[in-house]
């Protein structure tokens, strides 16, 4: 059976894959290929931060005894990060490549440096005081009732 | 275990990396200009009063600077347990620093001993200050990653770094101390490889997976690397302390604990360079350049010390110099340089993004990181460090010829480094004066005046 750690420390790895496909195809200037792959990419980061926001967090702080302290700074980070993915689906959508890859940048460090707290203390934190095997069940459900779209993504061709 | 006092802010404030950051460019102008104005003797003499002085404003005033900047930033996010009070403690390890390498510099060059005392007690102030701050949060993290072990090991290698320094200072300020020269290479070493090499090291576990998406160093390596360097300097530097004293053994001891040492080093570098290889994130940027350049001179720094120390017999007699020049400019310059263009503009964003949601004022248009500095300035700084990284290994070679040169080269790229930099804050600056007139403007948090 995975650790939170695990299931979680995974989920970012297939997202920075995802990223750098998507990073890699708008450098070539292959605009429709891009608009697929950051898609993708958008999608399962917002995928990633939801599982967070709805199972992990909350009972976290059902634990720790409220939203405030490393849980609620994670979901300040989430907010910020999906501020830059909005703004790079303006970029796309204007296929402005180089402001595309500015703020693709800027996410990246962004998003590293959070995978790093969240790997490095938050994850074990949950590990230790968490039953890991029901969490990641009800992770794992939530993928399956996800429609392909996130209502980021609507919200972003609305 | 209790999490309580955990936090994953990022905080410390953007001043507290900054203030170092911004400080230690003008110190290596200073450098620059020492070199410019001493000439060629610099070089030529390490013992000469104006070569101490001068090297000191280096390693110091830019070096260390930086990683005391880089350490009060990266802590906090490496370990979850913020320095406390981090904006009083950086201003006062800012202010001593500071103080204290222009004190030592002008105490050594001058040979006053006044002067010199007036450094002693305040470097030993500063660095007491900064391990007790570093330790108070190293001590209470419940992360384990191994940064966490490089960075306390280069912490105590430091310590012994500074005892011994501080031991040379005495023997320069009182006559009462005698002054052992052999001591000196002791300082220097653990100065080298163990507190600038350790960090570097740590700082690398997380920074080079993070920033160009490569594959994490081997577990094995992690755990044992920084550890296994450690023990051999202090192998090296108990045998080289006592191979002098006229025991065979222990010189044959010395010759093998640094040959491990070295070969310690490549190590970090081919490794490093192989996980760049296989990066995921294929763009091209400064960043990695300098990164490049660090570790290519660090194997080359480590392959000239081989063939001096391997092949005993007649040896140029710059062969140290270079050596200890190649580590400095061509390594740690390098990668701390291109630790710099990742870190600044990111701080910039960060806070600026930071504040802008704090003050509840409505999205503007803060510019990303390659705009915050923009990359072909960055590009430009880079090609001129080269030139001047080339000119400066001339000028080890043949000083009569080319130290003017290099001097002035070394000059114009930490000037343009340092306005580099400069331009990133400003953005911050001009950012937050516009989103504080926006918010004075904002119906919502201004009072209608009657």
């Amino acid at each position: 059976m995975k650790s939170i750690s695990n299931y979680l420390t995974d989920d970012h790895h297939h997202c920075d894959v995802l990223f750098s496909n998507a990073e890699e195809i708008v450098a070539k200037a292959d605009w429709t290929e891009s608009q697929k792959e950051f898609a993708g990419f958008r999608g399962a980061l917002e995928h990633h931060f939801t599982m967070e926001e709805n199972e992990l967090f909350p009972a976290i702080e059902q634990q720790t005894g409220g939203p405030m302290g490393p849980t609620q700074v994670m979901r300040e980070e989430h907010t910020m990060m999906r501020e830059l993915l909005q703004d790079m689906a303006a970029a796309l959508q204007s296929e402005d490549q180089e402001q595309y890859l500015d703020l693709s940048e800027t996410l990246l460090i962004m998003m590293q440096q959070h995978n790093m707290k969240e790997e490095q203390i938050l994850y074990p934190m949950a590990d230790q005081m968490l039953d890991n095997e029901a969490l990641i069940t009800r992770m794992n459900a939530m993928e399956k009732k996800e429609t392909t779209a996130s209502p980021a993504d609507q919200a972003a061709s609305a | 275990m209790n999490y309580q006092h955990l936090s994953l802010h990022q905080a410390p404030p953007i001043g507290v990396p900054l203030r170092f950051f911004l400080t230690a460019p003008p110190f290596a102008v200073l450098f620059a200009l020492g070199l410019l104005f001493n000439g060629p003797i610099v070089l030529q003499d390490r013992w000469a009063p104006a070569s101490l002085g001068i090297t000191h404003l280096f390693t110091l005033g830019f070096i260390t600077m930086i990683m005391f900047g880089a350490l009060m930033q990266l802590l906090p996010v490496l370990v979850g347990t913020p320095v406390a009070r981090p904006g009083r403690i950086s201003t006062a390890l800012h202010l001593l620093l500071t103080s204290g390498t222009l004190l030592l510099a002008a105490g050594l060059w001058s040979g006053n001993t006044v002067v010199l005392s007036a450094a002693f007690a305040v470097l030993l102030l500063v660095f007491s200050v900064f391990m007790l701050a570093a330790a108070s949060s190293l001590l209470r993290t419940p992360a384990t990653h191994p940064t966490i072990w490089a960075i306390r090991l280069a912490l105590m290698a430091l310590l012994l770094a500074v005892s011994i320094g501080l031991l040379l200072a005495g023997g320069h300020a009182w006559d009462a101390i005698t002054l052992d020269r052999r001591l000196t290479d002791v300082h220097l070493t653990w100065i080298l490889v163990g507190w600038i090499g350790f960090s570097i090291t740590g700082f690398a576990y997380h920074l080079v997976p993070m920033f160009q998406m490569t594959p994490d160093y081997p577990a094995l390596m992690m755990r044992l690397h920084v550890p296994l360097m450690f023990s051999l300097l202090l192998l090296w530097s108990v045998s080289a302390l006592l191979s002098a004293a006229g025991g065979g053994y222990w010189s044959v001891l010395n010759n093998i604990s640094a040959t491990a040492i070295a070969t310690g080093l490549a190590f970090f570098a081919i490794m490093t360079l192989r996980l760049q290889a296989q990066r995921r994130r294929r763009l091209p940027d400064v960043s990695l350049r300098y990164w490049r350049v660090g570790m290519l001179s660090l194997l080359l720094c480590v392959l000239l010390w081989a063939t001096g120390t391997l092949w005993p017999g007649e040896q140029p007699s710059f062969l140290d110099t270079l050596v200890v020049v190649l580590y400095l400019a061509g390594f740690v310059t390098s990668v701390i340089t291109g630790m710099l263009y990742k870190i600044v503009p990111f701080l910039v964003w960060l806070h600026s993004q930071q504040w802008q949601h704090k003050k509840g004022v409505s999205r503007g248009k803060i510019p990303g990181m390659k705009k915050i500095i923009p990359e072909q300035w960055a590009y430009r700084q880079f090609l001129l460090q080269q030139l001047a990284l080339i000119l400066i290994l001339l000028a080890v070679i043949w000083p009569a010829g080319w130290t003017y040169a290099a001097a002035v080269a070394l000059c114009a790229s930490w000037l343009m480094l340092w306005f580099n930099l400069l331009r990133g804050v400003k953005v911050y600056k001009r950012f937050v004066t516009t989103a504080d007139e926006n918010n004075d403007r904002d119906p919502q948090t201004t009072t209608t005046p009657p």
